[in-house]
C-alpha cells in the first residue's frame, strides 16, 4: 500500500494557542481515515493546512510523495466545516465554477446532483437551501472531479437520519471503489462503521492512531441476566471470569482468555440455570475514544 | 488565462450589484462621449432665448481630431469609480462568503485567484478603451471639421494611456479591498485616502514648494497621466502629450499594488 498523505512534525500556532502541535501521521491509499478529537483539538486546522488554506508554523506535508500544489488539490474533493458557495448563484452555476477550477466537464454536474438527490433544486439559488441541502451540495461538489482522495469535515452535520444513512452509504460506496477518504467527525458510531483507520487528537497532539478493527480486541465482555439468587457465586465458581460487575440484576463479566459467551451459556445450563439475557459485548469506538482521552488526563481542559 | 476569466465571468454574471454598476458605467461613458454636442446645442438654444446669439458654445472644439482623444479620455477616467465599486464588491464578497477559501481548496492557487481578479480588471479596462475608441470615431466623424487619416490617428495613444490609468487604479482598488475585506470600510478608506490624505498632502506640497510630494501620491500620480486639456480653450498652456516619467510612475504604482496584494494573500490564512 502506498502513501497518499504524509504529515511530518506539523505545527500551527495562533499566538499562545497550539492548534496543531508537532503532528505526524500517514494515510495509506484505499483507507478510510477518521480523525477524532474533542472540540478545538485541531482537526479542522490540520485539514486546512493540508489543503493549503492555512499556513503552517512549521513542519511539512506531502501528497502522493510530493509537496502539495493546486494540481494535487484539483484531484481532491474536499469540504471544510461549513458548505461554502456563492449565495446568489444557483446550485448548477456554483458547480460550474468548481468545474472550471478543477477543469472537469460540465456534464459531471447532473451526475453528482443526482448522486446526492438535489436534481429537483438544481436551478434554485444556494441562498434558499436548507442546511442539509447545502451539505449535500458540498458533497456533490467534492464528488465532481471523481476524486482520488476525499476530505470531509463533519459531512453529516445538519443532515436528517435518512440523509446521514445516505451519506454513509455514499462514503462506503466511494471507499469500495478504492478511493481514499479522510473524515473528521464527532459521530463515533459513523466513524466505526465506515472507517478502517482512525486517530485521536487532543490539543493539537496526536494521542492515538490505529485500526478500527482493533478497537473490539482485548478482553471479551459478556452480559448475563437470570432469575436466580446466587448467580454471582455460581459465576465466580466457574473460574472463567476475571471480574464481575453488578448493575441491578445484570452481571457484566470480563472473561478469562479462551472463554466466550458459549462457555457461559453451557456452564449455566449445566448448573440448571437458564439465562434470560446473554450478550457478547463488543467494545465500541466511543468507549475506546473516551478511554483514550481519560488516559491522557481527562477530556477537555 | 481564459479559464481564469471564465471563472470570474461565472461569478459576476448573476451578481446584481455588478450588473447595476456596469450598466451605469456604460450609460455614463455613452452619455459623455455622445452627449457633449447635444448639450452644447441645448446651451446655444438657451442663449438664443436670452437674445445672446453671439455666444455660440458649439464652436468649442471638443470633438475635433486629434484633440478628441485627450478630451474624451480625460473625462471618461472620472467614471472609473463605478468600475472600482464593482471590483470592491467582487473581491470583498469572496471574503465575506469565504468563497476564496473554497476556491483554493478546489484547486485554484492564491496567485491564480489574484490573477483572475486582475484579468477581469484588465478586461474591463480594455473594453472601456475600445468603447471610447468606437464612440470617439463616431462622434469625431460627425462633428470634426477637419478629417484626415493622420489627424484621426495622431493622438490615439491617449486611449492606451487611458487603459493603463484605469488598470493601475483598479490594481490600487484591489489592494485596498484585499487589505480591508469589507465593502463599506474599503470604500471609506479609499475616500479618505484619495480625498483627504492625497489632496491634503498635495496642497501641503504645493504650499511648501515641495513638488516631489505629488509623486509619492499613487492615485494623484495615476490620475495625472492624462492632463486635463480644457483650460487650453481659455488659452492656457497644457501638456497635450504623455510624458515618459509620468507613464513610468503609473506602471511602477500598478506593479507595486500587484506585489503588495500578492504578499497579503499569500501570507494570510484564508
Ligand atoms: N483563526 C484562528 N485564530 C485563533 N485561533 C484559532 C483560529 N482557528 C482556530 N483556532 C484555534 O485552534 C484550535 C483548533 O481549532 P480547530 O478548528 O482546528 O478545532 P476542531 O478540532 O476542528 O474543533 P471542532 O470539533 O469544534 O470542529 C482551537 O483552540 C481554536 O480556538
Ligand atoms: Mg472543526
Amino acid at each position: 500500500m502506498d502513501t497518499v498523505l504524509s504529515i511530518k512534525n506539523l505545527s500551527k500556532h495562533y499566538g499562545r494557542i497550539k492548534a496543531v502541535d508537532n503532528l505526524s501521521l500517514e494515510v495509506k491509499r484505499g483507507s478510510v481515515y477518521g480523525i477524532l478529537g474533542p472540540n478545538g483539538s485541531g482537526k479542522t486546522t490540520t485539514l486546512g493546512v493540508i489543503l493549503s488554506v492555512i499556513n503552517q508554523t512549521s513542519g511539512d506535508f506531502e501528497w502522493f510523495g510530493k509537496p502539495g500544489t493546486q494540481n494535487t488539490r484539483k484531484k481532491i474533493g474536499a469540504i471544510l466545516e461549513h458548505p461554502i458557495f456563492y449565495p446568489y448563484l444557483t446550485a448548477v452555476q456554483n458547480l460550474k465554477i468548481v468545474c472550471d477550477i478543477k477543469e472537469v466537464p460540465y456534464s459531471r454536474i447532473e451526475e453528482v446532483l443526482d448522486q446526492v438527490g438535489l436534481v429537483l433544486r438544481k436551478d434554485h439559488k444556494f441562498r434558499t437551501f436548507s442546511l442539509g441541502m447545502k451539505q449535500r451540495l458540498s458533497i456533490a461538489s467534492a464528488l465532481l472531479c471523481d476524486p482520488d482522495v476525499m476530505i470531509l469535515d463533519e459531512p453529516t452535520n445538519g443532515l436528517d437520519p435518512q440523509g446521514i444513512a445516505e451519506i454513509r452509504d455514499l462514503i462506503i460506496n466511494i471507499a469500495n471503489s478504492g478511493k481514499t477518504i479522510i473524515i473528521a467527525s464527532h459521530l463515533l458510531d459513523e466513524v466505526q462503521r465506515v472507517c478502517t483507520h482512525f486517530c485521536v487528537l487532543q490539543q493539537g497532539k496526536l494521542i492515538h492512531d490505529g485500526l478500527v478493527e482493533d478497537v473490539g480486541k482485548g478482553a471479551t465482555i459478556v452480559e448475563v441476566k437470570a432469575d436466580v439468587e446466587h448467580l454471582e457465586e455460581v459465576l465466580e465458581a466457574s473460574k472463567m471470569t476475571s471480574g464481575i460487575k453488578r448493575e441491578l440484576d445484570k452481571y457484566t463479566l470480563t472473561m478469562v482468555e479462551g472463554f466466550g459467551a458459549v462457555d457461559v451459556n453451557e456452564y449455566l445450563f449445566k448448573q440448571g440455570i437458564t439465562a434470560k439475557h446473554l450478550i457478547l459485548k463488543v467494545k465500541t469506538l466511543e468507549k475506546q475514544f473516551l478511554e483514550i482521552l481519560a488516559e491522557q488526563g481527562g477530556g477537555q481542559q | 488565462m481564459m479559464r481564469l476569466l471564465k471563472i470570474e465571468l461565472h461569478k459576476v454574471r448573476n451578481n446584481r450589484s455588478f450588473k447595476v454598476l456596469s450598466i451605469l458605467y456604460i450609460i455614463a461613458l455613452f452619455l459623455m462621449s455622445m452627449g457633449v454636442m447635444p448639450f452644447l446645442q441645448w446651451l446655444k438654444n438657451k442663449f438664443a432665448d436670452f437674445n445672446a446669439e453671439q455666444i455660440d458654445p458649439t464652436i468649442l472644439p471638443f470633438y475635433e481630431f486629434p484633440d478628441i482623444w485627450q478630451n474624451l479620455t480625460s473625462v471618461a477616467i472620472y467614471f472609473k469609480i463605478l468600475l472600482a465599486l464593482g471590483l470592491i464588491y467582487s473581491i470583498t464578497n469572496e471574503y465575506t462568503y469565504k468563497t476564496i477559501r473554497q476556491n483554493v481548496i478546489d484547486g485554484l492557487s492564491k496567485q491564480e485567484f489574484i490573477w483572475s481578479k486582475i484579468l477581469m480588471a484588465g478586461f474591463l479596462s480594455a473594453a472601456s478603451a475600445i468603447a471610447l475608441l468606437v464612440m470617439g470615431l463616431i462622434t469625431g466623424l460627425i462633428y470634426s471639421t477637419e478629417i484626415s487619416f493622420a489627424l484621426v490617428f495622431e493622438d490615439m495613444y491617449f486611449l492606451l494611456a487611458f487603459f493603463l490609468q484605469l488598470f493601475a487604479f483598479l490594481l490600487f482598488t484591489q489592494f485596498i479591498a484585499t487589505l480591508i475585506r469589507k465593502p463599506i470600510m474599503t470604500m471609506g478608506l479609499m475616500f479618505l485616502w484619495v480625498v483627504l490624505i492625497e489632496n491634503g498632502l498635495f496642497i501641503w506640497g504645493q504650499v511648501k514648494g515641495e513638488q516631489w510630494v505629488e509623486y509619492l501620491l499613487p492615485v494623484k500620480s495615476i490620475n495625472s497621466l492624462i492632463h486635463v486639456p480644457f483650460p487650453k480653450y481659455a488659452l492656457m498652456e497644457i501638456q497635450d502629450y504623455i510624458a515618459w516619467p509620468e507613464l513610468a510612475l503609473v506602471i511602477f504604482y500598478g506593479g507595486l499594488f500587484y506585489w503588495a496584494t500578492t504578499r497579503l494573500v499569500v501570507k494570510r490564512d484564508l
